[in-house]
């Protein structure tokens, strides 16, 4: 941007055409840098031999290994499940408190606000040792609680495991749908909602028939989101899953600490190819509404 | 509408609002009658609109009730009473076609679906949006919006109308067009129609009365040949048209006219029964229009010498201003009739002359 | 809820009724349970004792400040330690000569300096960020609807692909026995693997490569709204690019990189995966401190206490970032109103 020394200075236009040349180079050489390392990572997830940077040829060898190691396939399914509930149970949290936060005026609707963003801000190393601490301190009481209720029959115990891992992802995923859902209303005409009312709906079904059309990219973007997130997560969820709900991504990690495996290749493949279908899908929604 | 049509249609009483510190409705109350066409005209902020809302529900008054059709419905949400309106912004609703948007209403009130569909049909026809049932909002223009709008409500059969400011987003030769179909729909409808804006020329056209609003209060409500020509305030006088406000001192009375002294010496003889009796400074009002100016020929009453001081050319009309020996300004609106013979420029001696019956004396 | 309606003013203006609380409940329920309460137990905690056998905090034996002791002090009780350092001077003829020493002081406690250290290492993230992702974030905001939303779904893809799988891509590359050292070699250019992951470079290389969209979405965030006709404006009125850049472009995207410069630098101090995969441990940041008091390390308080020390921290960036972002939305706002 310091072309200003150049000749150019007393044609500016000139000038300010040249910077954003410049910046289009720039872009295509961070995008080079961004998507470099993936496509190598996808290249050779095809790559016949083992830990070699000399192609030896074309198979799908690692794909399959992947298909058939065990506990991946469980993490796979633990995190479709995990992500699956997530998704629903933020898209509800986050719409209707977008919804609510948008249309009423609360006391204290700032810190409202604010305590929805905490999350989102908090550094997930926190977040992690927070909710694990709470769950471990409140283990006993509810485990005595289900002794008592249910006597010596009771096998439900409460432990680390899958409905931990869940509170702890809807607790960062809703405010992403809640987000979302709040710039999408804060676009809407505040007339669509009267328009509702005036031709005789209740709030609930205005809610239903017009409001909730008029933000579903908002609400379809904002749930897609939050499955990604979910599938990816892994600081968090490192310290509240149980060895039974251990997510895929948790799987991956103990994996590459390992070190190099092309399995693990084939992995992110699929990882990579997964994400840019539902980024794509979620944008597209998103831009229908405009 | 089986009511009793003597009753009034819609009755303000006495209706308050107020915003923190704002009191943006002070005190008003005012009548609408049955089949009538009422504007509520003012500039922004004058509580126009939260008059309309509080008639749709929208707001609730903080004092005083709200009648409509004999009916207290001051505490009745929304979707309970029987007013549509036409939103300022359409508010059509983006992921419904038109014909949908227009059935949403009557949907609502669950009526059987071969009389909704025959409804929106007649609703469709009345508009002329025929070929247009199936296109999404979006795809429409502003004036189709504006009737799909219209359409959504009226199909409702509301007993009253409400239109808030539904031309501004309009061109101007549309609006034209539009203020005349409007007119001509509420004629063929006969419903009840209050229409909000801050636009002179929609409010004069097509109201059967308007009220004039300012701060919050009503300043005038009378029919557009009585807010033109004789307003009873300087804001409405200074609002509508243009008109030279000055203040007069009544120098003596000679039955219904007297003689008004304007600065030192320059006087002029009105037609003043208005006047209270004991009043010895008033202000009075002369329309631009309503001075006449005849080259510079023979004193008739109420004339007076002056001097083009500048020359606005406005199209239809000329825009002057004239300076009186005594250094008396006036604005003064001629039919540009000139053409190739210019009469009118600037430093020309004229004689202006002004009927007395067009001094309008007004609150100050 | 028609009750609600019934003192209905304009949109966000009304008052709930006890319907509109009743559904918000819910939600500020979960954040209370899940928000509000592990931070107040964390807070807690972190002046607890730990339990010797399993690392747990005793909540019922007695509070202490012996882990925040730990964390600003040494062993032996000391805040800074005074270092003497050799000063070596080269001859002429290349041999090495001490010709005095030299007294540095340094910060005693190893906790306060991994501190120290993960600091450095998300701020030096944070700039090269910044410097990488501007003109960048520029050009998406400057470019037409088409390619714009082409370019942005191109950041956004490996934004949420997830640092794993990223940080695993560079390490395929990185690694001893990785793609870079093998054409190295297999290239001739080399005849021994050198290692180049396990150093500090690698860690921040990963750091960059994982967080660099969240620096370029804000940042393209304030461009995009940025009016083009002040830049216009600027020009005409006989600045040179770099002038308007200086007085008119950055203090208008100043909010989006503040924005930016948040989103990279908290999660960027407080992560723990990457500087264990890319710097070996040889590294260490808070995070991986942190995280080994709850898994390997068995001292849970301790960990509460780091934790709460990296939340404070946290929270007076915020408010002096809250204070200079308002001053400059401010004049933000005053350019919109127009």
């Amino acid at each position: 941007m310091n072309d200003a020394t150049t000749p150019t200075r007393t044609r500016p236009f000139f000038g300010m055409a040249l910077v954003n040349r410049l910046c289009g180079w720039w872009t295509a050489l961070v995008l080079a840098f961004l998507y470099l390392p993936l496509a190598l990572l996808i290249a050779y997830s095809f790559n016949a031999s083992r830990l070699n940077v000399v192609w030896e040829g074309f198979t799908v060898r690692w794909y399959r290994e992947m298909l058939a190691n065990e506990p991946l396939i469980r993490a796979l399914k633990n995190s479709v499940l995990i992500a699956g509930v997530t998704t629903i149970l933020s898209v509800v949290i986050g719409t209707t408190g977008a919804w609510l936060l948008h249309s009423y005026r609360y006391r204290f609707r700032r810190l409202w606000e604010a305590l929805v963003f905490v999350p989102i801000a908090v550094p997930e190393v926190i977040m992690g040792i927070g909710l694990l601490i709470l769950f471990t301190a409140v283990a006993p009481g509810i485990n005595g609680f289900l002794d008592s209720a249910f006597g010596a029959a009771n096998e439900t115990r409460f432990a680390l495991g899958f409905v931990t891992t869940i509170i702890a992802h809807v607790t960062f995923c809703f405010p992403l749908v809640l987000v979302a859902v709040q710039a999408r209303l804060a676009d809407l005409d505040p007339a669509m909602e009267e328009a509702a009312l005036d031709l005789g709906a209740t709030p609930l079904v205005a809610f239903w028939r017009v409001i909730v059309p008029c933000i579903m990219p908002a609400i379809i973007s904002g749930a897609l989101m939050a499955f990604t997130l979910s599938m990816d997560e892994v600081l968090v969820t490192y310290f509240v899953c149980g060895p039974e709900s251990k997510t895929l991504p948790l799987e991956i990690y103990d994996n590459v600490r390992k070190g190099l495996n092309p399995m693990l290749n084939a992995i992110s493949a699929v990882f990579v190819a997964a994400t840019a279908i539902l980024v794509v899908i979620a944008e597209r929604i998103r831009r229908i509404g405009r | 509408m089986n009511s009793d049509p003597s009753k009034p249609m819609v009755e303000l009483r006495a209706v308050s609002k107020r915003y923190g510190d704002l009191l943006a409705v002070r005190d008003v109350s005012l009548t609408v009658r049955r089949g009538e066409f009422l504007t509520l005209l003012g500039p922004s902020g004058c509580g126009k609109t939260t008059l309309l809302r509080m008639l749709a529900g929208f707001e609730t008054p903080d004092a005083g009730c709200v009648l409509i059709d004999a009916e207290d419905v001051t505490a009745l949400p929304p979707n309970r009473r029987d007013v549509n309106q036409v939103f300022q912004s359409y508010a059509l609703f983006p992921h419904l076609t038109v014909e949908k948007n227009i059935a949403f209403g009557l949907q609502m009130k669950r009526l059987p679906k071969a009389e909704i569909a025959a409804k929106v049909r007649h609703a469709i026809d009345l508009v002329a949006l025929q070929g247009k049932e199936a296109a999404m909002p979006a795809t429409l223009s502003g004036g189709q919006k504006q009737r799909v709008a219209l359409a959504r409500a009226i199909v409702c059969e509301p007993k009253v109308l409400l239109l808030d400011e539904p031309l501004s987003a309009l061109d101007a030769k549309l609006r034209g067009q539009m203020q005349i179909e409007l007119k001509n729909l509420q004629r063929t409808l006969g419903i009840t129609f209050v229409f909000v804006t801050h636009a002179q020329d929609e409010a004069l056209t097509m109201s059967d009365r308007i009220a004039v609003l300012h701060r919050g209060a009503i300043e005038q409500l009378g029919t557009a040949d009585e807010i033109y020509h004789r307003p009873k305030t300087r804001f409405v006088a200074e609002f509508i048209g243009q008109a030279n406000m000055m203040t007069a001192s009544v120098r003596n009375r000679e039955g219904a006219d007297a003689l008004l002294a304007i600065g030192g010496e320059f006087t002029l003889r009105a037609h003043v029964a208005a006047i209270p009796a004991t009043a010895q400074s008033v202000t009075i009002s002369i329309r631009a229009e309503k001075i006449q100016i005849c080259g510079d020929g023979a004193a008739a009453e109420n004339s007076f010498a002056a001097e083009i001081e500048d020359v606005l050319f406005r199209g239809e009309m000329l825009q002057l201003t004239v300076r009186t020996p005594d250094g008396l300004r006036f604005a003064v609106v001629i039919a540009n009739t000139g053409g190739a013979r210019k009469p009118h420029q600037v430093g020309n001696r004229v004689r202006c002359v002004i009927h007395r019956s067009d001094i309008v004396v007004v609150d100050s | 809820m028609q009750a609600a309606h019934a003192t209905a003013a304009r949109v966000g203006g009304r008052r709930p009724g006890l319907v509109g609380w009743l559904l918000l409940c819910p939600m500020l329920l979960w954040l209370a349970a899940f928000v509000v309460v592990p931070t107040l137990i964390l807070a807690y905690a972190s002046f607890t004792r730990a339990d010797e056998d399993t690392g747990f905090p005793i909540y019922r034996g007695g509070l202490t400040f012996e882990n925040y002791r730990r964390i600003v002090l040494d062993d032996d009780g000391h805040f800074l330690r005074t270092e003497q350092e050799e000063i070596t001077t080269v001859d002429r003829d290349g041999t090495e000569r001490v010709t005095g020493t030299h007294a540095t002081t340094v910060i005693a406690a190893p906790y306060l300096r991994v501190f120290g250290s993960s600091l450095l290492y998300a701020g030096i993230t944070t700039v090269l960020c910044v410097f990488v992702g501007y003109p960048m974030a520029w050009y998406i905001g400057r470019a037409n609807e088409r390619t714009r939303n082409r370019l942005l779904m191109l950041v956004m893809i490996p934004f949420w692909t997830g640092f794993l799988i990223r940080t695993y891509a560079w390490i395929t590359i990185l690694a001893t026995d990785g793609l870079l050292n093998g054409l190295l070699q297999y290239t001739h250019a080399i005849t021994q693997p050198f290692g180049m992951l396990y150093t500090p470079g690698a860690v921040v290389l990963g750091l960059v490569y994982s967080y660099l969209p969240f620096m370029i979405l804000p940042i393209y965030g304030s461009v995009e709204k940025l009016d083009h006709t002040l830049v216009e404006a600027a020009l005409d009125l006989g600045a040179g690019p770099l002038a308007t850049f200086r007085k008119i472009i950055l203090p208008l995207t100043r909010p989006g990189i503040a924005a930016g410069v948040l989103l990279v630098f908290v999660p960027a101090v407080g992560m723990y995966a990457i500087s264990s995969l890319m710097g070996g441990g040889r590294t260490p940041m808070i995070g991986d401190v942190i995280q080994n008091q709850f898994f390997t390390g068995r001292d849970w308080p301790f960990g509460c206490a780091l934790g709460i020390t990296l939340v404070a921290m946290f929270v007076a960036a915020f408010a002096i970032l809250a204070k200079f972002r308002s001053s400059v939305t401010g004049s933000d706002h005053a350019f919109r109103a127009r």
